[in-house]
This record gives C-alpha cells, structure tokens and sequence, in this order.
C-alpha cells in the first residue's frame, strides 16, 4: 500500500506547472548556434542531398530571436532568414541576400523554410505559453517513457493543438504533433536521438525527423554548434533594421 | 604415442564439434582483438598528435568530455597564460568534424594559430604554407589528399567557404594526415565562432621542469574557474571516445571470456560423456588418474589456442579492414604489438585449462568399472 501511494505521489502528474516551467527554462538561451545537415526523403523514401543551415538564436522572457543562415547548397549559400517574437507574442520573418541586397521578404510563418520541412513558427515553440495545458498520462517515444501534454490556444491560431510527448527527467519533447483548425496533423517532430549539453547540464536533441501530412519527411542532424554562442551588435543588426527596432546585442 | 599426439587424434577424430569449438573461441577472441586494438590506436594517434606539435600542457573547459572539447573565447586567457613564469609560447587551436562539400563523410578540419609551433612538426611535401593568418587556403594532410581526390591548386568547400589546396603536408601522426588544416582565423570564421578555441596549447621552454608545469597546473585551477590545465595524456584519457571505447572493449573481454569458457566446458563435457568406456579401457591399461587429467586439459587447450591463433589473425583483419573503411579512414590508427598478442594467447589458454578443469576431473573420477559398463 506505501507503495503504491508513494509511486502515484512520483508520477509526477499533479506536477504539470512545474515540468511546463522546466521546458520554457530550458529553452532559455543568451546565445547558441547549431548547424544542420537536413535531409529530405520523400513519400517514395528518395533523399535529396543534405541542405546545410546555421541557426543562431537568443530566447529570453522577454524576446526570442532567431537567424537562419544557409550553407550550402549554393543556391541558399548566405541567404539568411532572421525571425523574432516579442513580449506581446507577435513574430516578424524576413528573408534577404548576403549583405542585405536584394529585397527583403516577409515570410510565412508556417511555411517550410529553404523548401524543407523545418518550420520557422515552430522554433518558437509557441505553445508551451498557451493558457490551455492538459495532462493526457503517460506514453513512449522510441523506447522512452513521456508524459503527453496538449495544448490549446486562447485566441484563434493556425495551430489549433498541440500534443506533446515530454521525457519529464530532462524536459525534452520527444515527440510534436500539430493540428490546424480542420483537427488535421499537419506535421510530427520526432526526436530520434539525444545528446548531453556540452556542459554537462542536461541534454537537447541530436536528431530530429520532421514527417508532412503526406508522409514526406525532413530528417534534421545537428552537427556543429556552440552553446554559449557570442551575439554581438551585429547578429540580428539586419533584423533590428528591418522590423524597424532599435539594435541591441 | 605422446599424450600430445594422443590428445590431437582426439580432436581430429571429431572434426565438426572441434572445429565448431575453435571457431566461437576464434569469434570471441576476434572481437577483443579488433576492439582493443583500434580502442588504444585511437588514444594513441591522438597522444602522438598532442606530442608531435610539442605540447606541453593544454588548457580547456573542465568537464568537457565531448569528443571536441567544447569551445571558449580564449584571447584573455592566452594572455594570462604566456605570464606564467616558463611558458615559451601558447597557441589556440580550434577543431571540427566537417563534411568537404555535401555528399563526403566528415573529416577532421584543424585550425591552428598562425605562425604558432604547432606547424613546425609538418613536412611540406608539396606547395607552400598560408601566406597570413586569414589566407582563405587549406593544406592537406597526405592521406586527406588521397580520400578526397585533391592536388595543389584544387578548391574544396568548407561550410560554404571556398579555400584553395595550396600544401599537401605528412605528420608523424594518423590523425593529422588525415585532416585539413587552415588557419585558427579562417576556422573562427568558418564555424562562426569568433575568438573561440577548443584548446590553447601550451609550450614550456627548455628550462622547465615537471614542477615548473604543475605550478601552472595549479595556478589555472586557481585563478580560472571552469579550466583546467592538462598533460595531453590526461586530455585523451578523458574524451568521450576513448572512454566509450575501452569500456566496450573491456565489456567484450568480459564476454569473450565467459563465452569461451563456456563453449570449451560444453565441449569437453560432450566429449568425455561419449568417451567414457575410452577412459575405463585407459584407466584399466593403468593410466594414472592424473594423465587422464593431463590429456583433457591438452585437448581443451590445443582447443583454445587454435581458437585464439585464429582469433588473433581474424582480429587484425578486422582492425585493419575498420581502419580503411571510408567513415574510418584517417581517425584511428590500430595499433598491434607482439605483448599484446601475447597476452590475447595466453587468454586463449586460460579459456581452455578454465572450461577444461571441470570435465578433466570428472573423467578422473569415473571409476573403471562403471566406465567400461557405459553404454
């Protein structure tokens, strides 16, 4: 009998503000960068040659941020997408040239950026701030057991939902699934494989596979980064310039 | 007839259990062969690398056990290190893995400070040095040259930068002729890590003693946090790799062990239950109860030495094969030395007396009566 009450008391389920606080603190950076290799397979399981892109971001309580810059292939090479979210939960997304030339395009959020399936809204991870967080029990991803959580918004969103699989010892989702308003998945973010943080400090996803509503996916691979990434004046100077705010690093 | 030749007519007169026998024995010790070889050259080309350039001591994050140490602004750092009382000269060094162009494996791409010694261990084989320190040019170690098709003159593409082959060098280590090499400013920009570097290395002069190195041990422990001042022994013993390796190594010692001892029991076991009324006919010809011990145990261990023989030599196959594999080529350099053979041998032979001993005293104890009885 203690058992079973100490093992109902640990699972941890009455404890859902407390993981949701993890994740969100998790998530909050003065600076990284990661470089993907991103793959496209296709629903008759065809790979494209890996697209290579850097992402720097900058996620605190009051602003995220995010850059985008393409490798290779040459086609995307220094093309540069810069996004970023402020206090009162509105997103900007420019994409230019190197150097700014060319003209600046608006992007749509929830389009797939450099014709992939990585899309710019979801490095926001808006939900986890939605006022609607549900406890749906336990489940397993790849092997590893996770809490499911679903999340809805208060005001109307292209997402209408949200379920996310979360290994509670770390605060990684391991799986994402999002809904439009017709209850359709639109996309699964899958996290196939993990890695330990260079400071030892928890872990973050190593691999990540991203599946369409066609079945077609994007396999994402991180292999390069810096965790303690500098940002200076001039990072997110383009974005600053073109939302119209004042530069700061 | 010699109780050796006896104990071989044995073996031979069974040909598919012993070879059945010989072959999970040659398996097991394949494995630890193969693992423990490639698990001590990749430690070793690493330490003959660190040792080439001439490092004495190398500063980085304490706690960083990743396969590359994880990166630091180092500009202020290095400055306070070359105070240090006997520090000739201190040289940051920032390393990746990275693909050349979209489709090849990763290969490892070293940027080193320019005009640091670092560069003085390389034989110029071919072409020149950079001309400064941002150059966008690469040079390649020989074996790098040969992976990817290069000659002086070609470009290769390095996350988006274009860099012009201008040197094919040779290094006294694997690893090194198996990387790309550019200049720690052109590797900062590359990787867009600015000021960064995964290591400084650090050079004492030719006056200074061992005491003279842990005083500045001690001294980055004490004035600054989160570095640590390592021998490039300590350095390598503590990568990610390295540990991964030797304890899937160590693991497969393990389980070659039990396996073969297992194996060697089982057979032994089967064969002195089928030649039971054998050993009656020998004990009342008057063999002692010892040389009927003596002829199990040399079977069991002609058994595991055949097995280990074979072990060895499929083992290095394996290392070697492992070694030229595309993914692997250039990382690890297995390393074979005759004591470690040696040893791996007299493993074999453990595993034979081992899974021998039981069953040896068992047919000793088989009284003659009973055993010409046997059915």
């Amino acid at each position: 009998m203690f058992f079973c009450l100490h093992a109902w008391a640990d699972d941890g389920r009455d404890k859902l503000p407390d993981l949701l606080s993890a994740i969100k603190q998790a998530r909050l950076s003065d600076g990284f960068e990661v470089r993907l290799a991103i793959t496209l397979v296709d629903a008759q399981k065809v790979r494209s040659a890996p697209i290579k892109v850097a992402v720097i971001g900058q996620v605190n309580a009051d602003r995220q941020r995010f850059l985008v810059r393409g490798i290779s292939p040459e086609a995307i090479r220094n093309r540069y997408i810069a996004t970023m979210k402020n206090a009162a939960g509105s997103i900007t997304a420019f994409e230019y040239g190197p150097d700014e030339a060319g003209r600046p395009v608006s992007l749509d959020l929830f389009a797939g950026i450099f014709k992939t399936d990585f899309v710019i809204w979801d490095l926001f991870g808006a939900w986890w701030d939605w006022p609607y967080q549900t406890d749906e029990g336990f489940g397993e991803v790849k092997g590893r057991k996770c809490l499911s959580i679903r999340s809805r918004p208060a005001a109307p969103s292209p997402v209408k939902e949200v379920v996310s699989c979360v290994d509670r010892e770390h605060a990684v989702a391991l799986s994402t699934q999002l809904y439009d308003t017709q209850n359709r998945l639109r996309r699964t973010i899958l996290v196939e494989k993990l890695m330990r943080r260079n400071s030892g400090a928890g872990v973050t996803a190593k691999r990540i596979t991203i599946v369409d509503e066609h079945g077609a996916h994007s396999e994402i691979e991180v292999y390069g980064g810096d965790e303690q990434y500098q940002v200076s004046p001039e990072t997110f100077g383009a974005l600053e310039r073109l939302s119209g705010k004042p530069n700061s690093p | 007839m010699n109780l050796f030749s006896l104990a071989l007519g044995n073996l031979r007169r069974r040909p598919a259990r012993s070879s059945l026998t010989v072959s999970a024995i040659a398996l097991g010790i394949a494995a630890v062969v193969a693992l423990t070889t490639i698990a001590w050259g990749f430690e070793v080309s690493w330490q003959k690398a660190n040792d080439a350039r001439g490092t004495d001591l190398i500063v980085t994050r304490t706690g960083s056990q990743n396969a590359m140490p994880s990166p630091f602004a180092g500009t202020a750092i290095m400055e306070q290190l070359a105070h240090y009382p006997h520090v000739q000269e201190v040289a940051g060094l920032l390393s990746e893995m990275l693909s050349i162009g979209d489709q090849s494996p990763p290969i490892f791409v070293f940027g080193w400070a320019y005009g640091s010694y670092l560069w003085d261990h390389l034989k110029l084989l071919q072409g020149r040095w950079p001309a400064d320190r941002n150059e966008p040019v690469a040079l390649l170690g020989t074996l790098a040259a040969e992976m990817l098709h290069k000659r002086i003159g070609d470009r290769i593409e390095l996350e988006g930068q274009t860099l012009q082959v201008v040197g094919i060098f040779q290094s006294s280590a694997l690893v090194e002729n198996g990387a790309v090499l550019i200049t720690l400013d052109r590797a900062q920009s590359i990787t867009d890590k600015p000021n960064k570097v995964n290591v400084l290395n650090i050079k004492m002069d030719k006056t200074a003693s061992e005491a003279d190195a842990s005083f500045v041990k001690e001294q980055v422990g004490k004035t600054l946090p989160g570095f640590a001042a390592i021998t490039s022994g300590e350095l390598v013993s503590q990568n990610a790799v390295v540990r991964i390796a030797k304890a899937m190594s160590h693991v497969t010692i393990l389980i070659a062990t039990l396996v073969g001892a297992l194996v060697v029991f089982n057979t032994m076991l089967m064969s002195i239950n089928e030649r039971t009324r054998e050993i009656g006919v020998l004990q009342a010809l008057g063999w002692p109860r010892s040389r009927i011990v003596y002829m199990i145990i040399c079977e069991s261990a002609m058994l595991a030495l055949l097995g280990g023989l074979i072990g060895i030599a499929v083992g290095v196959l394996l290392a070697i094969g492992l070694e030229h594999t595309e993914l692997m080529r250039g990382k690890i350099d297995a390393i074979f030395s005759f004591p470690f053979c040696v040893a791996v041998l007299g493993l074999s032979l453990f595993l034979g007396i081992g899974g021998g001993i039981y069953p040896a005293r068992m047919a000793a104890r088989l009284s003659p009566a009973d055993a010409l009885r046997h059915e």
